[in-house]
């Protein structure tokens, strides 16, 4: 679905108000490898998703990168060996968290759940809570309430909301898209119970299912209202949900595995990049957030630093530069930085009227990166500290 | 902050949204119509171009086409079974027309190879923002290019001498189709939504309308030599009779 | 019909919004704020009230931009109240203004901006820089682009180049090269 229908439906349902309230049918699970008969209204939807699908595939937001794309699709297979042939999943670079299911079975999981979720464990619940929308064929219950008017007016909200966000161009689309596939909070009860159960059943430690929820919740606590989370404009989070959950979780604690190594493992590659994507967001409070979270998970204290000294870096505000300073020099002192830690502490020493100290870092940086991209702007800054 | 650097043009953008406003409201003032407009263009723009029927080689490129319901509510609904009626409808009348001026068009043949299926996507891609620009800066006239002089001069660059070699063909045919059908008792919706629809910028087909575009690019050179523009609000490209109609206008002028 | 329909849609708009556009005459210097340039070739020019977009085939296959970012505005020059948006600081070294400029461009929608080959270059009599970029639109269709640029006065000037990697951009790019060694200040 486009921003552009996504936004049209919305109004038409404006216009045409919310009155009646019909209760929707009983509808059967999607078994694996049922597709849909022509003729029927969810054919259509079908028909819908496989075109933005198709849009999707060959969107520059698709990640291709084969390792990573067979490790999270190999999570899935695990949680159902016979659905994952129906599914097909999209690593969409976006520093959000948010994964969504249509009802073709394209699975969107956006960059930033990944840099989110600590360990398989939790991947493989959020994964197999898509699945569930999946399985009981969420959307087009959701198409047929819309239509009947029953809830028309809870999807203008979330439309409207979403287009709140500030989302532009085709992380505007993906966003419309997702909220088109926000389900009421009877279908979400049923999908945190499915991933749940598949979690569990495929071995995964269940106590860690509730932990994303909640460090989710820190994370939008710390970002405040002015930046609402997509993951929660379109999955209503309620406190009954976490507590289900939880109650479910200690039941089952302590007989599975968290999958913390094969994931930190999967990730490597990549996670500078998404923190890279994760800082540009200005967030900073809830950035911070996911950055302490990925110290606390092991990951490389010297990248986590220079990325936390990036963030002081671009706030910019009185006093950032020494901090941004003291991040970087941390960084340094740690494992992990990457050698562009020594060119942004030489750009912070320079501002500050350190220019010796400048000159050392970035003489430090064309040591570290000799074949760096800006070597020549580099140099030149050099001449022009002497 | 986006305005400035998207590259699309606002202002020629809401000029046509107000062309788009300006076609439904003549609609809904009820009558029947077909308006096309086809236009020559390419280095051949000054001489006008012809095919040579029975040696000219002319690769049917996938068709982007899609028929929705509209509901009482005013939602779009796609119709699967209705696109894939629509979309055999289309090709066998395309086929038809064709072989009756003596053309045989060639099927798009998907390539294997990764690299060159990115190559096509990449063209495919360049012909829909090239379509929107010839829409925009050719056949709007308050948006002429000066340094254009009114001609159709427009190309899809040398890469498409690649698509040509790769599926034998000297020429390209693509076509754009959307198509909507309103249940009962939809006008008074109607009206709301296209000034919705009309703010937001895209044209979406309302009820029992069809808009489209097809043009023939010469994949030597990869200029776009002729383009035509349809839009008409009879025709039931559902069933085959109507559905060669539609193709009829669509591919009116085509030079052969 | 569509004529017809045009024509009135026209008049419509001739008294609104839609600004005369020019053909600039290749050889003759054009003021751009405190420098000149020479267009090389007829480009397509508007005449906006504020800044500078000319174009050969279309804004949406290429696009050449001449920005004024003055201390705290975003790129295209506007107040950014919430903070959100990247704004240039005066005080921004080369790789922060590349940075500043690639941000802005995936804030805009673009996907997969990458720069590359930061160097320095002469802004007319100033001291300036340059990098490229690569990046894909909405719909995944790959463009390229050139920033060239100075800072002078607390104020960033700034010139863009970018167009559809097929055809558009590569078609202009040497007259781009041309253009940018025609800066006069």
């Amino acid at each position: 679905m486009t921003r552009t229908n996504a936004s049209v439906l919305a109004a038409a349902l404006l216009l045409v108000g919310a009155c009646t309230t019909t209760p929707p049918e009983p509808i059967a699970d999607l078994k694996p490898g049922e597709r849909p008969a022509l003729g029927t209204d969810e054919a259509g939807l079908w028909m819908q998703m496989d075109r933005v699908e198709e849009k999707l595939s060959t969107s520059g937001r698709v990640v291709t990168d084969p390792a990573l794309n067979n490790y999270v699709r190999t999570v899935t297979c695990r949680l159902s060996a016979e659905y994952c042939k129906d599914l097909r999943l999209y690593i969409v670079q976006t520093p959000h968290f948010n994964a969504s299911m249509a009802p073709n079975g394209t699975m969107q999981v956006w960059t930033g759940t990944l840099l989110r979720v600590q360990n398989e464990a939790q991947l493989a619940y959020v994964l197999g809570h898509e699945m569930g929308h999946y399985i009981r064929r969420h959307s087009v219950q959701r198409w047929r309430s819309i239509r009947n008017k029953t809830d028309s007016m809870a999807f203008f909200t979330v439309t409207t909301r979403m287009a709140g966000l500030g989302f532009v161009g085709d992380l505007a689309d993906l966003a419309a898209m997702a909220s088109v596939m926000a389900f009421s909070r009877d279908h979400e009860r049923e999908s945190d119970d499915i991933g749940f159960d598949l979690m569990v059943k495929a071995g995964y430690a269940a106590e860690e299912a509730p932990k994303i929820w909640m460090a989710l919740e820190a994370e939008r606590d710390a970002a405040g209202a002015e930046t609402p989370s997509v993951f929660f404009s379109s999955h209503p989070a309620t406190d009954e949900r976490l507590a289900t959950l939880q109650a479910r979780a200690s039941a089952q604690a302590g007989r599975g595995n968290t999958g913390s190594k094969p994931y930190a493992a999967a990730i490597r590659r990549y996670r500078s990049a998404w923190l890279r994507d994760e800082v540009r967001k200005r967030d900073f409070e809830g950035t911070r957030i996911v950055l302490a979270n990925l110290l606390e998970a092991g990951h490389p204290a010297g990248e986590i630093h220079y990325f936390e000294g990036e963030l002081y870096r671009l706030r910019g505000d009185d006093g950032d530069m020494k901090q941004a300073i003291g991040s970087y020099r941390k960084a340094l002192a740690s494992k992990g930085a990457p050698a562009e830690t020594h060119r942004a502490l030489g750009l912070m020493y320079w501002k500050s009227n350190q220019p010796s100290l400048a000159r050392k870092s970035f003489r430090a940086y064309l040591a570290a990166a000799p074949k760096a991209e800006d070597r020549a702007m580099v140099n030149s800054y050099i001449q022009q500290l002497k | 902050m986006l305005t400035a650097l998207s590259l699309q043009d606002s202002k020629c953008r809401s000029s046509l949204r107000v062309v788009a406003v300006l076609v439904t409201a003549f609609v809904l003032a009820g009558c029947t119509t077909t308006l096309t407009e086809s236009h020559t263009g390419g280095n051949a723009a000054d001489q006008s171009i012809k095919l040579n029927a029975a040696n000219a080689r002319v690769v049917l490129m996938p068709l982007d086409i899609q028929l929705s319901e509209l509901t009482a509510a005013g939602l779009e609904e796609p119709k699967a079974d209705w696109t894939e009626a629509a979309r055999s409808h289309v090709i066998d009348a395309l086929n038809a027309e064709m072989s009756g001026r003596g053309l045989t068009l060639r099927q798009y043949r998907k390539p294997k190879d990764r690299t060159r299926q990115r190559r096509d996507d990449q063209i495919e891609k360049l012909h829909s923002k090239v379509g929107g620009t010839i829409l925009v800066h050719h056949y709007s006239p308050m948006n002429w290019l000066p340094t254009k002089q009114g001609k159709m001069d427009w190309t899809l660059g040398s890469t498409a001498r690649q698509l040509g070699n790769d599926q034998n063909s000297e020429f390209a045919l693509f076509v754009f189709l959307r198509d909507s059908y309103a249940t009962g008792g939809r006008k008074a919706a109607m009206v709301a939504s296209t000034i919705v629809g009309s703010l937001i910028g895209t044209p979406v087909a309302k009820a029992g309308e069809r808009i489209g575009f097809a043009s023939l690019v010469d994949l030597r050179t990869g200029d776009v030599v002729w383009f035509n523009v349809l839009y008409s609000d009879s025709g039931d490209m559902r069933e085959p009779e109507p559905a060669r109609a539609v193709v009829n206008d669509l591919i009116a002028g085509f030079p052969i | 019909m569509i004529r017809k329909l045009t024509a009135l849609a026209a008049l419509l708009l001739a008294t609104a919004c839609v600004p005369s556009v020019v053909a600039t005459p290749p050889q003759e210097p054009i003021q751009i704020g405190f420098y000149s340039v020479t267009p090389q070739i007829e480009w397509n020019r508007p005449m906006l009230i504020n800044g500078e977009a000319w174009t050969v085939d279309g804004y949406a296959l290429q696009a050449l931009r001449f920005l004024e970012v003055a201390h705290g505005q975003t790129l295209s020059g506007e107040e950014d109240p919430e903070k959100k948006a990247p704004v240039f600081r005066k005080t921004m070294l080369p790789n922060e203004i590349q940075e500043f400029i690639v941000e802005t461009l995936a804030a805009g929608g673009w996907a997969n901006v990458k720069p590359k080959g930061l160097k320095p270059a002469r802004f007319g009599d100033l001291p300036g820089f340059r990098f490229n970029f690569a990046m894909a639109s909405e719909d995944g269709l790959e463009y390229e682009g050139i920033a060239y640029g100075t800072v002078r006065e607390d104020t960033l000037h700034v010139i863009l180049y970018m167009g559809t990697r097929m055809h558009y951009f590569p078609k202009y790019a040497k007259d781009v090269e041309k253009i940018f060694a025609s800066i006069r200040t």
